[in-house]
């Protein structure tokens, strides 16, 4: 298992994409600093800046995007390229398989979503219990999403064309409209983690958040239910 | 014979300081042409010019009386098969032909009917209703050189046509492309490394090396026995070496055999003669292969 | 065996005298080509699920609306501006997935040069496919607004009367259209030119567009702490109306005015929100004067700034797609 998590990992980190990935996750925080240079004064952790920053370019834009890049890569590149035979052949079970694709995207993608948030808001002076509790949400998010897109790049080769309407228009105009979708969104579920969390610090959501009890039971049952599904798919497809 | 097909004056085409093509003169004529050389040689360059795709960097070449990279037009009477990869995954045969062949110039409704008569020409009319991404190595490079027919070219350019194809693919391919300027009485310039291809299929050939050409002519001069001999003896070469020398015949040594070249039939008289003399033990007495085989062979180390 | 092959395949070639056409020809066969391609026709069906899955999101909103006008009758006139500003990110989403397929497969399976071979310039390859894209994505979007048109038509009192009344709203937003789609199909076109996975090119347009408009809004932010009297400084004037947008607070009689918190910079960095680029012109079409953000902070720049900055965004990609065509190794 360690070695196809290894294999899988130098999938992920092509030259280019890590290079593209890398500089998306950093715009936030160079966002920062950039202002602190510009600025005439300091912008601090409030809810305008969690509104853009966190919420708007992290949760709406970057940990969705590098997520699902990353994982539909995982068994998208091995479909393509027709090597899952390979793999599958080999003397591992597939839930191993399954589970080392998953760790090597979230190795990957963790960290970077994790980082790209957690700096920013440190570099606003966020404390540190406050940029712990959203970096555990951010990687329980990144988790929710590995989970959906390693299915769909499974299922399809068009999983970023499918997975770029489910963010832009499930996840983030119609959740907006009708607010019944919200308990069917991996970003719903991160902002009423957040909200859950510390209702204070992260009051802005407020007003567009769903029971926090919800929202835990709602990104488990994704990440679970993906994942055998992913699993169910493996064991069940022909693999060409 | 009317005009040549392309004629090329001195044609240069440089990438940089690399010279591809140095002051190449040539002249393709009507039937089957092979442009014989080892890779790098400057085949792709030169059939790109043809195609109008580069501009030579000096000299001129003129296809089909024009000049193919000022009037682009002239392309609706031409074709060209690349060597590389060159189909679609998700269409069909017929659906692909049919559209090249529009863009080639032909009303719709003829193009369909193009491109299910050049599919059956290739052999293909049983599965011209699949993906192409379905067919095999040898079925897809019947399809490529489908398109490059589609549209009923004067003359059509095929780069290296048996590339990646085994024996048997190999074997097919030359002989569709036999059939096409035979039968079909589209003219060829075919472009390969390998001698056997040419020599089989061609009626004119072409030999290029490091971007200049070394000879063209008819393929039968070129097969043509020529004047030099390849003797083999036991033992005595020294003996027969220096008979044939009182006869006025240079032999020269080359990988074991001694290699005369006679300037009239007598002098092979000359020769027996020298033979008996020197009493050696003759193992080998024949005529050189072709002069291309000389060639190639040249070329090829 | 080849001999036996060879006897079925002759069943006589013809030559072909019909008529043939030239460039022209070869243009046009590539532009339905590509005009099919765009909605998925003459492929899978698999194909076309994205395609049209894209044009129903697009024209859903514009179709509720009528929906709800023509048989609820509940409504309230809806401007055509505000629902170009719902579908420039849908527009956008369309382009950003169909725009690859029709440069990337082409150019990866090596059938491009089978194009450039035959009596097309590079440059006439990308103008056929660009212009094919450009008219599917213009009809979809001026079908959606013939939609708010009716919607329009229907919730008036009369009819007839709205449109004698509001005439121009239909060259405004056939203009604002064209605009807006020119703006949305180059983009991504370009992107499609650099790069050899279809994915990974939507996602990229798709996450540069997400992310720069709340950095452009954080790099306009306006800070109450940086309040100063409005008269403070050089004595500028103290009736004067406080713009808009800009918040403020009154203590006793003097009048504290926020201010943006990269000061002068804020009207430069606004334009940062490319998108709004193209809605931003359309506004100006509509004679809109709904003040937001944007609109205010560009209203500070010369009026040719932000048009040169749309045609900018939409030549630079261009150019930058027709170089990339013309230096195409073949």
């Amino acid at each position: 298992m360690a070695e196809i998590l290894r294999l899988s990992l130098r999938q992920i980190l092509g030259r280019w994409r890590a290079l593209v990935i890398g500089l998306l996750a950093a715009m936030p925080a160079l966002l920062v600093i950039l202002i602190r240079v510009l600025g005439e004064s300091e912008l601090a952790f409030s809810n305008e800046t969690i509104d853009l920053i966190i919420d708007g370019m992290v949760i709406g834009g970057i940990m969705p995007i590098v997520t699902m890049a990353l994982a539909s890569a995982a068994f998208g590149n091995e479909l393509e390229d027709r090597t899952l035979y390979f793999l599958v052949l080999k003397p591992v079970a597939r839930v191993s398989i399954v589970l080392a694709k998953l760790l090597a995207t979230l190795a990957v993608a963790v960290p970077l979503v994790v980082a790209s948030g957690v700096a920013a808001a440190i570099l606003l002076g966020a404390e540190v219990q406050v940029a712990g509790l959203l970096a555990l949400v951010l990687a329980a998010g990144v988790t929710a999403y590995a989970s959906i897109f390693t299915l769909a790049g499974m299922l399809t080769p068009r999983a970023i064309a499918y997975g770029l309407v489910y963010v832009l228009v499930w996840e983030g105009l119609l959740s907006s409209i009708v607010s019944g979708v919200r308990y069917l969104s991996v970003r719903g579920y991160t902002l009423a983690l957040l909200h859950g969390l510390d209702e204070e610090g992260f009051a802005v959501f407020e007003s567009r958040v769903i029971e926090f009890p919800a929202a835990i039971v709602g990104t488990g049952v994704v990440i679970a239910a993906f994942f055998l599904l992913t699993l169910y798919r493996l064991r069940t497809m022909d693999v060409p | 014979m009317s005009q040549p097909l392309i004629e090329a004056q001195s044609l240069t085409k440089r990438y940089g300081k690399t010279i591809a093509l140095h002051e190449v003169d040539m002249q393709v004529t009507n039937g089957i042409t092979g442009l014989l050389g080892p890779n790098g040689a400057g085949k792709s360059t030169a059939m790109k010019i043809c195609l109008g795709l580069l501009k030579p960097t000096a000299g001129e070449a003129t296809v089909l009386g024009e000049k193919p990279y000022e009037n682009i037009t002239i392309r609706t009477r031409l074709g060209y098969m690349p060597e590389h990869d060159c189909l679609p995954d998700f269409v069909t045969a017929s659906e692909f032909l049919s559209h090249m062949a529009q863009v080639s110039g032909i009303p719709p409704k003829h193009a369909r009917t193009r491109a299910a008569d050049m599919l059956r020409h290739v052999g293909l009319d049983e599965e011209r209703y699949r993906h192409i991404k379905e067919y095999s190595t040898g079925m897809k490079q019947r399809v490529k050189l489908a398109q490059a027919l589609v549209h009923d070219p004067i003359m059509v350019l095929l780069d290296e046509p048996t590339a990646g194809l085994d024996p048997a693919g190999r074997e097919e391919m030359l002989e569709l492309v036999r059939r096409t300027g035979r039968d079909f009485g589209i003219n060829i310039m075919l472009s390969s490394h390998l001698m056997g291809d040419v020599e089989s299929t061609c009626d004119r050939i072409i030999v290029i090396e490091g971007g200049a050409i070394i000879e063209q002519g008819a393929v039968a001069d070129f097969t043509q026995e020529s004047a030099t001999y390849h003797i083999d003896v036991d033992d005595r070469r020294e003996a027969v070496v220096a008979a044939l020398a009182q006869r006025g015949i240079e032999a020269t040594v080359n990988s074991g055999s001694l290699v005369v070249r006679l300037q009239a039939d007598e002098q092979l008289d000359h020769v027996r003669d020298a033979l008996a003399e020197s009493q050696a033990r003759v193992r080998r007495l024949a005529p050189a292969r072709g002069k291309l085989a000389d060639i190639f062979r040249r070329t090829a180390t | 065996m080849t001999e036996a092959q060879g006897e079925i395949y002759d069943l006589g070639y013809q030559h072909y005298a019909g008529p043939r056409g030239g460039r022209l020809h070869a243009v046009r066969s590539l532009w339905v080509n590509s005009f099919r391609t765009t909605l998925g026709l003459g492929r899978g069906g698999r194909a076309k699920i994205l395609p049209v899955l894209m044009s129903l999101v697009i024209v859903a909103p514009p179709a509720v609306y009528l929906v709800f006008a023509a048989v609820l009758g509940i409504g309230e006139q809806a401007s055509h501006a505000d629902f170009f500003e719902i579908m420039l990110l849908l527009l956008l989403l369309f382009s950003a997935i169909m725009a690859p397929e029709l440069l990337i497969p082409d150019r990866r399976n090596g059938v491009t040069t089978l194009y450039l071979v035959r009596p097309l310039k590079a440059v006439e390859y990308v103008a056929a496919r660009w212009s094919a894209f450009l008219c599917v994505t213009l009809a979809i979007t001026l079908f959606a607004h013939v939609l708010v048109l009716a919607g329009n038509m229907l919730l008036a009192v009369s009819a007839w009367d709205y449109l004698r009344d509001n005439w121009r709203a239909i060259p405004a937003f056939v203009l604002t259209a064209v605009i807006i789609t020119v703006f949305v199909t180059t983009i991504p076109l370009a992107v499609s030119a650099f790069t050899e996975r279809r994915a990974y090119a939507a996602a990229f347009v798709i996450s540069v567009f997400i992310i720069t408009t709340p950095m452009s809004a954080l790099l306009t932010v306006e800070d109450c702490s940086l309040a100063r009297p409005q008269d403070a400084g050089s004595g500028a004037v103290v009736d004067e109306e406080p713009r808009a947008a800009i918040d403020g607070f009154s203590q006793g009689a003097v009048y504290f005015e926020c201010r943006r918190l990269t000061g002068e910079y804020a009207k430069w960095f606004v334009l940062l929100d490319a998108g709004r680029a193209p809605t931003h012109l359309g506004d100006l079409l509509f004679d809109d004067d709904e003040q937001d953000d944007y609109a205010l902070l560009v209203a500070e720049l010369p009026r040719a700034v932000p048009i040169a900055w749309y045609a900018l965004l939409v030549l630079g990609p261009g150019a930058a797609l027709i170089w990339r065509y013309r230096s195409l190794k073949t």
